[in-house]
């Protein structure tokens, strides 16, 4: 339901010359979601080869088995969207174009599968209406229509969009479950009460360890530290111990960033003088978080791939030993190696761990990973000549005109384009995750530069 | 905007309140099953009951319901093998990072806890379909009397039990104090709060309740399911494992009395692709691998052991993980009388160097059928050749290759279809097999001290290895021709597999790559330590890069000075062990609960899973 007021009509302003025209509107609303998954409110058997059916005799031919593959709900039932927004519109003087508004939605009964415990077998876990998420946003548009001498008009547009996102319930027991894509057997990505969907989860880096009791007592001088055995050395990434327990561990992962931006924000300019036009779009994205899931391959070399080019000179390095020293030879069976490990830090600010084949701690998914995803792009750019009718005899008018797209980004994202696409990701009943997988950087195909000239003219 | 937007919100609720209500009188729709995916009704009769019981044994080994990657292998070899002395994760130093982590006793990073939570997921899984078979018995039985006979029902709960007693087996190995789950269980958030040997407990009772019920043959006739002696061999286990030696050794003794089990005649047919020796006397619980059996990526096959292969130069083109450690190769070197040099010298693990054919040290002819070296034919392959990339990267692991679980070319047990199919193969996957049974008979005859009947035991486990070696396996190839030219001119060498010559008590061959010797303990046992050590080191050589190991050093509480001395040792060979040096621990004594079923089993009655001591 919608209520509007047209200030504009009001005696206190109808005369006025400055609004040209105002509005107040009001909106509240309940709609319901009807995008319920096929058949899942039965408890679905199903076999497949592979997974289900077994050479019993082994004798080389298999037979047919089945397993639960989805658990149902019969009681499932539609999402409801509860809105209420308030916006206002102006436009002063027939020139100037102001809107805003403000929303609050809130989803309930929301439709998802909360992971259930691997001791229920790995079917589906069933759809339930439990899930509860709150949007809060505000919308700015501001257009402008100007003139600068006879012939000369130029326009902007500028949109800009903030909004909230928070988890407020999963279902009333479970605070969190993860994203649906694990990359290289650990998720970036948790859904968690509190937090906004799909938020990126890890331990969080704070620097590297300076030298070996600092490795030892967790870098924080913790006394009963064991971080050493956990795999901490001088010139790692350093950890925090979240939970407290002497040890760096699964257990001490935490959000530790969003994928959703603080503000987008898009601007045209246009501008026509004569016969030339010139139009401009921008894009900007600002307090976005990126996941590079690549460094997992160009810092840390899994499958030994190519690394990033300064990885050896702005690594972590170290004023002294830091390795196994095997027993000298001749020893006795079973004399022990030493792991003397006198060396420091030497440069605190490197922008990599130390250099080491035998690192597997610092490579656990971690801040480490997460990037600002902060840009600003020239979306378009185009520049044209309107060819007056009658200049060619056989050709009525005609356009030329060169353009460019993304022809530059600023931005200080290292990683090959901030503009992530929207991950194509499907669920277990086909509905769309991407949502929940937001911002990891997988090494997808960056956007093209394109410049394209053109005539445009009929004959 | 303006007033024509706010109209449209209006009439957009109103419609969207009228779709409503159309969808909710298609609320039939919903409920009806898609294609290709069964209800219970349809799944309520003895097709159902028996297809959610091939699907619990299908859970031997990885699944695609699992997923994953080799957390979940049913030969536990990162578990078992990986994190003892036995081998190294392999490959190189950066593949498959959590099994490094395994390898170092960093159990508790990231990448680890999701490997460990591929194990948890396939055991549990797997006593889901366990139960699950359960709940549907009782139901056709309920609601369709006629439709299962009797003798039939009750080997098909005997033989859900049994497996069921076995996933929980695997899960109380790995964690000690786990949940038990039976048929009824509705809340699966249940506490870990019972005592470890509770756990026992109730993997006994599932043992015996399914004992009393199998059939003594294989229903059916079809090899792979379980029957009355097997799920008494499997109690013996439990026992043996949970220490407790007395009752093991009637268990087992009695299994041994049934004859139902035999060792094969020799040791080549164990680990082997050619089908006639597939579920043959010596198999009491294996996973029944297939290929080009329809599934198109031959994913019924060995799927857990797919990348412990050679590497490129070899025929099987990749992955170089599961290679055996120098200690373990030494640790197959024989004195004059072909016993084990590791038992009376100290100085048995010296050799630091890449142990190639030679006849100068003698050695059990098991180490050739265990582990790959180079210059000595690899079953029937040719010869194993490090330098020629049959190793991904010998600097850092090592010139060694697994052997067991590559089937011989001649088998035809490899897969035509599958990534890498030259590493997919029906080398059906032993979990326990008979010279098991009989070494763990043989602990808990020393452990009542009938030293002598350990000995017998250990004396037939070493008649039975001193049968055959590693022959040229080829006439034909090249490089076996030019390297050992009586390879084509000696039939007696000529087999992948040939005879040693026996003498009393001694089997000995001389090839061009090796000279092979075993002996028999022809000294009566007197010394109980001696004859202790004597088993455990016959149970490394017979099961070694089995997946047994490290649990088998666990419970013989030597975990900690047996693997912390390995790695004293073994860092200077391979470096990357360093990082290991002391890092065995008490807390080591169980892997970590994977950290998510932590998070997933809160609210849970009784609190849910709490993490093992010191993690």
């Amino acid at each position: 339901m919608g209520v509007g007021w047209r200030l504009s009509q009001e005696s206190f302003l109808s005369g006025s010359d400055l609004f040209s025209n105002a509005m107040l509107r009001f909106g509240w609303g309940i709609t319901g979601n009807q995008n319920i998954p096929n058949g899942r409110t039965v408890d679905l058997y199903g076999g497949e080869n592979g997974d289900t059916f077994y050479d019993i005799g082994g004798t080389g031919s298999i037979q047919t088995g089945y397993r639960l593959q989805s658990l149902g709900n019969p009681d499932l039932k539609w999402e409801e969207n509860k809105s209420v927004n308030l916006g206002f519109d102006v436009e002063l003087k027939h020139r100037t174009n102001i809107s805003v508004d403000v929303y609050n939605r809130t989803t309930d009964n929301l439709l998802f599968p909360p992971a259930l415990p691997a001791t229920a077998g790995v079917a589906n876990p069933p759809y339930v209406n439990i899930g509860k998420m709150r949007n809060r946003g505000i919308e700015v548009s501001l257009g402008y229509n100007g003139t600068i001498g006879e012939g000369k008009l130029w326009n902007m547009n500028l949109t800009a969009t903030h909004y909230n996102n928070e988890i407020l319930q999963i279902d009333g027991v479970s605070t969190s479950f993860f994203g649906p894509i694990a990359t290289r057997n650990q998720n970036a990505v948790i859904n968690q009460v509190g937090q906004p969907i799909g938020s990126f989860f890890g331990l969080m880096a704070n620097g590297y360890y300076t030298d070996s009791l600092d490795a030892a007592q967790c870098g924080t001088g913790d006394p009963l530290g064991k971080c050493w055995d956990d795999g901490a050395r001088p010139g790692r990434i350093k950890f925090v111990d979240v939970n407290g327990d002497h040890h760096i561990t699964a257990a001490d992962r935490v959000v530790i960033g969003s994928p959703h931006p603080d503000l987008t924000a898009g601007l045209d300019l246009g501008l026509r003088w004569g016969q030339f036009d010139v139009s401009a779009t921008f894009f900007g994205s600002f307090g976005n978080k990126i996941f590079d899931v690549q460094k997992y391959w160009y810092v840390f070399r899994v499958f030994d791939t190519n690394v990033r080019n300064d990885l050896l000179t702005n690594s972590a390095t170290l004023d002294g030993q830091c390795n196994a020293v095997p027993p000298p030879p001749g020893s006795p069976t079973g004399t022990p190696g030493t792991y003397p490990c006198p060396g420091k830090l030497t440069n605190p600010g490197a922008k990599y761990p130390r250099v080491d084949v035998s690192d597997d701690f610092s490579k656990q998914y971690s801040s480490y990973y997460i990037e600002d995803g902060t840009y600003v792009r020239l979306r378009s750019l185009q520049i044209a000549y309107n060819v007056p009718a009658g200049w060619v005899r056989w050709i009525p008018a005609a356009r030329i005109y060169v353009q460019a797209e993304n022809l530059f980004t600023i931005t200080g994202y290292e990683g090959l384009d901030p503009s992530l696409p929207a991950a194509n990701i499907q669920g277990n009943s086909q509905e769309d995750l991407r949502d929940q997988y937001r911002g990891v950087d997988r090494g997808s195909y960056p956007s093209n530069r394109l410049i394209s000239f053109g005539i445009s003219t009929s004959f | 905007m303006n007033t024509r937007n706010w109209h449209s919100l209006v009439t957009g609720t109103a419609l969207l309140m009228l779709v409503g209500g159309v969808t909710n009188s298609c609320k039939d729709f919903l409920d009806q099953a898609p294609q290709g995916a069964l209800d219970l009704s349809t799944l309520t009769t003895r097709t159902g009951v028996e297809g959610l019981l091939i699907a619990a044994y299908r859970s031997l080994d990885h699944n695609n319901g699992v997923g994953g990657n080799w957390g979940n292998a049913g030969s536990n070899w990162v578990w078992g093998s990986v994190a003892s002395d036995d081998a190294y994760r392999g490959s190189s130093a950066n593949d498959q990072p959590p099994i490094a982590d395994v390898e170092v006793y960093h159990w508790n990073t990231g990448e680890a806890d999701t490997y460990l939570n591929e194990k948890w997921t396939g055991v549990f899984d797997g006593v889901a379909r366990c139960n699950a078979t359960l709940r549907l018995l009782a139901k056709v039985l309920q609601e369709k009397p006629s439709e299962i006979s009797a003798s039939d029902a009750a080997s098909i709960k005997g033989e859900a039990l049994f497996l069921r007693a076995h996933f929980e087996f695997e899960a109380w190995q790995m964690w000690g104090k786990v949940p038990y789950y039976f048929e009824d269980d509705v809340d699966y958030r249940k506490p870990n709060n019972m005592s470890s040997d509770s756990v026992v407990k109730l993997i006994i009772k599932d043992l015996d309740d399914a004992r009393a019920i199998l059939p003594s043959a294989p229903r059916s006739g079809q090899a792979g399911r379980a029957t009355k002696f097997k799920a008494m061999a499997y109690k013996g286990r439990v026992q043996v494992n949970a220490g407790q030696y007395a009752a093991g050794r009637a268990t087992l003794q009695e299994v041994v009395d049934s004859a139902k089990f035999a060792l094969e005649t020799s040791f080549d047919h164990v680990w082997t692709g050619f089908p006639q020796f597939a579920n043959g006397k010596e198999t009491i619980l294996a996973y029944n691998a297939s290929v080009n059996d329809g599934q198109p990526n031959g994913d019924n096959g060995n799927w857990g052991e797919r990348l412990n292969f050679p590497y490129s130069g070899s025929p099987f083109k990749c992955c170089g993980f599961h290679q055996p450690s120098q200690n373990l190769v030494n640790f197959f070197a024989v004195d004059d009388s072909g016993l084990p040099t590791t038992l009376t010298n100290p100085n048995w693990n010296a050799n630091n160097s890449n142990f190639v054919a030679n006849t100068t040290v003698a050695v059990d002819p098991r180490l050739d059928w265990t582990v790959g070296r180079d210059h000595v034919p690899y079953k029937d392959w040719g010869l194993h050749e490090s330098g020629s990339g049959w190793v991904r990267d010998a600097l850092y692991s090592g010139p060694y290759s697994p052997k067991k679980n590559v089937h011989e070319k001649a088998s035809g047990a490899q897969s035509k279809v599958g990534w890498q199919p030259e590493q997919l193969n029906a080398v059906h996957l032993h979990i326990f097999r008979y010279a098991d049974l009989l070494l763990e008979l043989a602990e808990a005859e020393v452990q009542a001290g009938n030293l002598e009947n350990a000995r017998t035991i250990v004396n037939q486990i070493r008649a039975r290895a001193g049968q055959m070696a590693q022959g040229c396996g080829t006439t034909t190839d090249s490089l076996v021709k030019a390297k050992y030219p009586t390879c084509a001119t000696d039939p007696s060498l000529a087999g992948m597999a040939i005879p040693m010559i026996h003498q009393t008590n001694l089997d000995s061959l001389r090839t061009p790559w090796a000279l092979y010797r075993i002996g028999r303990y022809t000294t009566p046992w007197t010394d109980q330590q001696f004859a202790w050590t004597a088993v455990q080191l016959e149970r490394r050589l017979e099961l070694a890069m089995e997946g047994h190991r490290f649990f088998d050093l666990r419970r013989w509480g030597i975990a900690d000075t047996t693997i912390n001395s390995y790695i004293n040792v073994e860092q200077a060979r391979r470096t990357y062990l360093a990082v290991a040096v002391g890092g065995y621990a008490a807390r080591h004594r169980e892997y970590p609960i994977p950290s998510v079923q932590i998070d997933l089993s809160v609210g849970g009655p009784g609190g849910g899973l709490v993490q093992n001591t010191g993690w």
